[in-house]
């Protein structure tokens, strides 16, 4: 998912703001309306990471309780923001199983998480508090070549059958035995048409000096670079090292002449309402989620966008490896994946989800039309996820993008 | 006899009583010191793996500052306009709190100290809105017709306030301004208001009152006010990514970076040294020049 600003405080105060979009659509849908309890969601979100123990090697196996850490917002909650409401997903998962669930929304960032966890406590062998943590998938990748992931109890995941074909040849992890996408998004453009004055369906548009100094991108590498390099010709599937150092090049040369005004995080959304940048590389969950009075637009570029997806993963040693897996198998029933799509509003990875969301109507009916939420073959033709780098390419790349960003 | 012993006891008493303040500047100001001093002079073997050798690798210094030389410039140079911004409003608003408010101080006092009870960072996040495109501040410039005139004078950039470096700056200003307010006023209460009727007695005029009393006594809170405004302006970075663009980036974000980012832990501890050393040769400097013997001692 998305990337956050490296400050606790800042990240608490963007999830917050997200909070209140999400609501504000939420009472827009007419699915739910009321006050909004500001207070614990940043006290939640201001709480520390996950610390970590001394682990014994090797999975426990624990099916009385279950530590999951997830991005925020990313699960049906109710209007209060308690994720364990009566009837949520979460909740429907304690009464069917009597396992006890702690659900904390502390991941926050692929790169932050890793150093404050992945690497200081899984690199010294010891494990982390949770069961199933929800990387990117490149984290993903990265920390399953670390071999500090558990492999999954496929047999007791009947409902891993549900998993979208396309995510079984992954070369990172073939047959999808050592992670389970969670939820998948698009990366594309988006634009205020009373600043653009016209659509933004090309990705060079946003290197048109039409725009000099109105435009930002992402911090995260691989939606910059790999739009970028869609804009020039190349497939950010390939990774390769030429085409990459190009593209890094031509947004060097943009943000030097003044063409790109700032790399952000989340934050961009306030920008983009504010009329402060007209055009921007944009996440399509959450635009989804943005008032459709502000006129907000969102494409995928025709040269193509990236897609991503965030995984759940069963970290080195987990204690609860047969509780992670009941949890795994819940949340791949269609019926079950269709409630959280309804609620976070990306892409689903489980197959039979539009099905499910039909059979509900109304609200959720309208959903299963939407193009960003089921993207139909022709799109998804035109979607790349970014190639696996080596690891020095990789620490290369992201050195020279920071030193782009500022 | 009785208050012999009570002398000698007394004798170990200030380090019985300094022992809470000790313990604490070891624990959490030396063991850390040496703790990142040890990494910046180690190598880290595998980036994605936790452990660093020490390895004396100095080239780790030499290798920050050529990385991050813009940003550090960058970060001192907005500090200091941003503090000579503080002194040239603080120093006034100062002055008339402590002579000049009479029965009015208490309240003005409290109205410059109530924005600071919510927190930085939506006071921050607040600014945005003040100078965004939809915002007041250029809604009045539009409406006065007064914006070639701010662009043309450098307060605006292509008619925005936002993204732009003299943002950042007056972020800082603005984000900073009570930490030179108070330690001023403070010095300035003190004086006694005799020495300026004694100073008339003796036909001073009132600028040379002001020139040869007032200012040499309230150096002092000048110079404190400018070490807690500088010190953290120059360190701070929210403002340079809520306010600024890409070309405004200052240390602290770029250390982090370094950490979180890269997990280049070696020059990341480096670039925080060097940044600590400079302000501490500033600091010494500063003192110095402004003869306050107790600070400079």
């Amino acid at each position: 998912m998305s990337e956050r600003p490296i400050d606790p405080e800042l990240a608490a105060a963007i999830d917050l703001a997200r909070r209140l979009s999400r609501r504000r659509f939420l009472t827009r849908m007419g699915l739910g309306a009321g006050a909004v309890a500001l207070g614990p969601t940043l006290l939640a979100a201001c709480g520390g990471s996950s610390g970590g123990s001394e682990g014994s090697g090797g999975g426990g196996s624990g099916d009385t309780e279950l530590n999951i850490s997830n991005w925020t917002a990313y699960i049906d909650q109710d209007d209060d923001g308690n994720a364990k409401a009566s009837g949520t997903t979460i909740d429907r998962f304690q009464e069917a199983t009597g396992i006890s669930v702690t659900y904390k929304e502390d991941y926050n960032d692929n790169d932050e998480y890793f150093n404050k966890n992945f690497s200081p406590i899984l690199g010294k062998g010891k494990t982390l508090a949770a069961d199933i943590v929800c990387p990117t998938y490149w984290m993903a990748a990265r920390i399953i070549g670390l071999d500090w992931v558990e492999e999954l109890p496929l047999d007791d995941i009947p409902n891993h059958a549900n998993l979208l074909d396309s995510y079984l040849d992954l070369a990172w992890d073939p047959g999808a035995t050592k992670h389970m996408p969670w939820q998948a998004g698009i990366t594309g453009i988006a634009w205020n048409p009373k600043l653009t004055g016209g659509d933004i369906t090309s990705i060079e548009d946003l290197y048109d000096s039409k725009l000099k100094g109105k435009v930002s991108f992402l911090t995260e590498m691989r939606d910059s670079v790999g739009l970028t390099m869609f804009g020039m010709g190349a497939d950010p599937a390939d990774a390769d090292l030429d085409e990459i150092n190009a593209a890094l090049d031509k947004i060097e040369g943009a943000t030097s002449s003044g063409q790109i005004l700032k790399f952000t995080g989340n934050e961009y959304l306030r920008s983009l309402e504010n009329g402060d940048i007209a055009a921007c590389i944009a996440w399509s969950g959450d635009i989804a989620q943005l008032d459709p009075e502000l006129g907000i637009q969102f494409a995928i570029p025709e040269e193509g966008g990236m897609q991503w997806f965030d995984t759940m993963v069963v970290p080195k040693g987990a204690p609860n490896v047969p509780a992670a897996a009941k949890w795994m198998d819940f949340v791949y029933d269609p019926e079950n994946a269709a409630a959280i799509t309804e609620y976070v509003q990306y892409v689903s990875p489980v197959k039979g989800v539009k099905e499910a969301l039909e059979a509900k109507g109304g609200d959720a009916a309208a959903l299963a039309e939407s193009p960003l939420l089921f993207p139909d073959d022709e799109t998804l033709s035109r979607l790349s996820v970014f190639g696996e780098l080596d690891q020095e390419d990789e620490i290369d790349i992201q050195a020279r993008f920071n030193d782009i960003t500022g | 006899m009785a208050s012999e012993t009570s002398l000698r006891q007394g004798r170990k008493a200030p380090y019985a009583l300094l022992s809470p303040g000790m313990l604490w500047l070891i624990l959490f100001f030396l063991v850390p010191m040496w703790t990142l001093l040890r990494i910046a002079l180690s190598e880290k073997p595998n980036a994605f793996l936790p452990d660093y050798e020490l390895t004396w690798r100095w080239a780790n210094f030499s290798d920050a500052v050529d990385r991050f030389q813009p940003e550090l410039v960058r970060s001192f140079a907005y500090a200091g306009i941003a503090t000579l911004l503080c002194i040239a409003i603080g120093y006034p608003l100062a002055y008339f709190l402590a002579f000049k408010a009479g029965r009015w101080r208490s309240l003005l006092l409290g109205l410059i100290m109530v924005p600071f009870f919510t927190s930085f960072l939506i006071r921050t996040i607040a600014w945005q809105t003040i100078l965004g495109q939809e915002g007041p501040a250029l809604g009045l410039l539009r409406a006065l017709s007064l914006v070639s005139v701010t662009d043309a004078i450098g307060l605006t950039r292509d008619g925005a306030f936002l993204n732009t470096p003299q943002a950042v700056v007056g972020g800082l200003t603005y984000n900073f301004v009570p930490f030179m307010i108070l330690p001023i006023y403070v010095s300035l209460e003190k004086i006694d208001a005799r020495l300026m009727d004694a100073a008339q007695d003796l036909y001073s005029t009132p600028a040379a009152a002001f020139r040869k009393i007032v200012l040499p006594l309230s150096l002092p809170g000048v110079f404190a006010g400018t070490l807690l405004t500088f010190i953290p302006a120059a360190g701070d970075y929210i403002n340079a990514e809520l306010l600024g663009n890409v070309k405004t980036g200052m240390i602290g974000s770029q250390i982090a970076k370094l950490f979180l980012k890269e997990s280049n832990y070696p020059e990341a501890a480096a670039l925080s040294f060097i940044f600590m050393a400079i302000i501490t040769a500033g600091v010494l400097i500063y003192a110095k020049l402004l003869g306050t013997e107790e600070l400079a001692a």
